[in-house]
């Protein structure tokens, strides 16, 4: 089935021919081609919790990726690396944050493991190794602890910051 | 989550909880908890999941070594002021390096903790630890049940003194554990190993009646049999890793091992006695359900799948699962004399077990050949004596491995080495042959364009007996990449031959990663030596007999 396209639509209207190959990627998209007999030339797939512009994206993304071997499988006894990313992706991942999250949420919806697992190393990327204010301050996080929460972690820090 | 938005606006907080689980799982939870404990009440609530506190590992891999995962005190303080006093209920298990592991076990009480990683103990930080007496007396004794505990020899320290070291930190071990179901002993590095001699002089409190596991590498045949010999009268599963299987001096206990059901025995250099050593103690097993069994045998046969039916699964009612490597060598004059690689896996056809690899070398000049016989996937911590032949695979567990033929080894055959052994800690090659398409590479101006073999975890590397193109392969930095801290065995006129005295820019790079250096010959050094190797503490051997293998 090389070569033939489907279209996928965004929530905002916008249709994009796409190579099946490169569409199943997505599990979701896979299963409903498959699973629900939808017609690859003439039907138009709607994705509506994904907009246009990161469709595109992902569209971008899936078709750089569209030779890669299956991702393995998760194993929580391997040891964790999120400096594994390549240099195109970490390229295509130079956006704002709420793109990054936007592109986070869609591979999860969609179902797309290898974006899924490259998006979230990048965000955890972004945490590690930060103190707790910093973190506020890196994603904008409102501190909701009482007051009295509050005095009790800074007693706790002070500590640390005198041993 | 509807995300059907014209600008960008989610936020890290807009998060799902679902999604946010994802991003904290590609991290170690110390990582997960020192950064987004505390920072709000949702993250607090989430990063307090049993996913990420029922298991606390501060110890990280670097390249040629554990390291404690705080690289500050403020990191440490954090943890043991804050964080660990929160979570402490919820913590199963420590995972801890012995610089820091006192002050986290002393932080708060963990009515819940059952198992204990200590890595890089050597003799003081055990003395400290294990006479503490309020750990001893508490968590120590009563609530741990698993232990796996690695020794960190100190590279200065002779090899009499590592054995000394060890012994020390074990008879501590059951004497203050003494709950303990399962033990795992095992050294940092390779390259540190010093295998414990078991004998009661040294080890009069090395027993339990409530060990059911052990796991432990020692020195030598007379060992595995002491751990045999009552001492732990309720073990139900023995891994072994040997240095050597000599013949014992006195075979001290002969009596049947109804407990044991599972068992393997490791050991990487060859032995010539199989049938007289390996197999009766197998036959002492009656009750065995699994075996593994990964060593290299000198024999006037090939052992073969007919050999494993007869001897072992034939004569082992129980044995339900059996994973192995077997390695026979052979010294032969005639080639026609030794069966062939069809030959081998033919005997393997009614095999209970599917998945068996074999293949024969045969080397004219050395008159020697040898057959390997192994279950896939390969459970195996060695793999010596790689030829062309290698079939390929992956040995994820491998962490020692020579490569040695008649003839010569490509630079594609290193990069399908890389391949199938990722964590290599140490290489040896020994190969004599010119390589034949080196000068294809260079004329097409082609190492510029070749894979670059990386070998993430080498610490120790001995090219002592090959051709100068394998010292070019290793040291040509458009070949080879190396990692910082790498131990080099090689021969001092070929090292200067083959740098150009010491001058080459193509093997200044990965020379300068060296940071020990051990030079075999006649020639004394010359003063460029050190500025060539930097960052390289240089010592000299006129014997070629101490090199590596």
């Amino acid at each position: 089935m090389a070569g033939h396209k489907i279209k996928l639509q965004s929530s905002d209207g916008d249709t994009f021919d796409v190579e099946v190959e490169i569409a199943k990627q997505s599990a979701t998209i896979k299963t409903m081609l498959e699973d629900l007999g939808m017609d690859e030339e003439e039907d138009v797939i709607p994705l509506p919790n994904v907009n246009s512009a990161i469709l595109k994206k992902v569209i971008q993304w899936a078709t750089h990726h569209k030779d890669d071997p299956p991702p393995p499988e998760d194993d929580e006894n391997r040891e964790k690396n999120t400096n594994d990313i390549s240099s195109w992706d970490q390229d295509f991942l130079k956006v704002d944050q709420g793109t990054l999250f936007e592109l986070i949420l869609a591979a999860n919806y969609l179902d797309i493991k290898g974006l899924l697992d490259v998006t979230c190393k990048t965000v955890a990327n972004m945490i590690k190794g930060k103190t707790p204010e910093e973190i506020r301050r890196t994603f904008n996080i409102k501190n909701d602890f009482t007051p009295q929460e509050e005095e009790q972690i800074k007693k706790e820090n002070e500590w640390c910051e005198e041993k | 989550m509807n995300i059907n938005m014209e600008y960008s606006c989610v936020r890290f907080n807009d998060l799902p909880d679902e999604i946010l689980m994802i991003i904290f799982k590609k991290m170690n939870n110390v990582e997960v908890l020192y950064s987004l404990h505390s920072v709000n009440q949702r993250l607090n609530k989430l990063v307090q999941d049993s996913i990420f506190t029922s298991r606390l590992t501060f110890v990280k891999r670097c390249s040629d070594n554990l390291v404690d995962a705080f690289p500050c005190n403020m990191m440490l303080n954090r943890f043991c002021l804050q964080i660990l006093p929160e979570v402490h209920d919820k913590i199963k298990w420590l995972d801890l390096e012995s610089s820091s592991m006192k002050n986290v076990l002393c932080a708060t009480d963990y009515p819940n903790l059952y198992g204990l990683g200590l890595y890089n103990i050597n003799e003081e930080s055990a003395r400290c630890l294990f006479t503490d007496e309020t750990l001893s007396s508490g968590i120590f004794k009563n609530q741990i049940r698993t232990l796996f505990i690695t020794i960190d020899n100190d590279d200065d320290d002779s090899y009499e003194d590592m054995v000394l070291s060890a012994t020390s930190i074990v008879n501590y071990i059951l004497n203050v554990f003494t709950g303990l179901i399962y033990l795992k002993f095992n050294e940092s590095l390779y390259k540190n190993c010093a295998r414990l001699l078991l004998d009661d002089e040294f080890l009069p409190t090395f027993r339990s009646s409530t060990l059911l596991k052990l796991n432990i590498r020692v020195q030598c045949f007379d060992d595995c049999l002491y751990l045999l010999d009552g001492r732990f009268n309720q073990l139900h599963t023995l891994c072994v890793d040997l240095v050597h299987i000599n013949r014992p001096h006195e075979i001290k206990n002969q009596g049947d091992l109804p407990n044991l059901k599972c068992f393997s025995l490791s050991c990487n250099l060859a032995i010539s006695f199989y049938d007289e050593l390996i197999l009766p103690l197998l036959y002492r097993m009656s009750n065995l359900e699994q075996l593994g069994l990964y060593i290299a045998t000198i024999n006037a046969t090939f052992i073969d799948g007919n050999h494993l039916k007869r001897d072992i699964i034939n004569r082992m009612a129980r044995l339900n699962q059996f994973t192995f490597y077997i390695a026979s060598f052979m010294f032969i004059c005639n080639p026609l004399d030794f069966p062939s690689a069809e030959d081998i896996q033919r005997t393997f056809i009614d095999f209970p077990k599917n998945n068996i690899i074999s293949y024969v070398d045969y080397f004219p000049e050395a008159k020697q050949s040898q057959c390997r016989i192994y279950s896939y996937p390969s459970f195996i911590p060695y793999y010596d004596n790689i030829t062309n032949n290698f079939p390929g695979g992956l040995f994820q567990y491998v962490r020692v491995i020579s490569l040695y033929d008649e003839y010569p080894f490509e630079h594609e055959f290193f990069i399908r080495i890389q391949k199938s052994f990722p964590f290599i800690e140490e290489l040896t090659v020994i190969n004599y042959k010119s390589q034949n398409e080196k000068q294809s590479y260079e004329s097409n101006n082609g190492s510029q364009n070749l894979s670059l073999v990386e070998y993430s975890f080498l610490n120790e590397l001995a090219i002592v007996r090959v051709h100068d193109h394998y010292i070019e392969q290793f040291l040509f930095n458009t070949k080879t990449y190396l990692h910082n801290n790498v131990l080099l065995h090689i021969d001092y006129e070929s090292l200067q031959r083959v740098t150009h005295n010491f001058t080459r820019e193509n093997t200044q790079i990965n020379c300068a990663k060296i940071n020990e250096l051990k030079l075999y010959g006649e020639t004394c050094p010359n003063s460029s030596l050190q500025e060539y190797f930097p960052n390289a503490k240089i010592c000299f051997s006129r014997s070629i007999l101490k090199d590596k293998k």
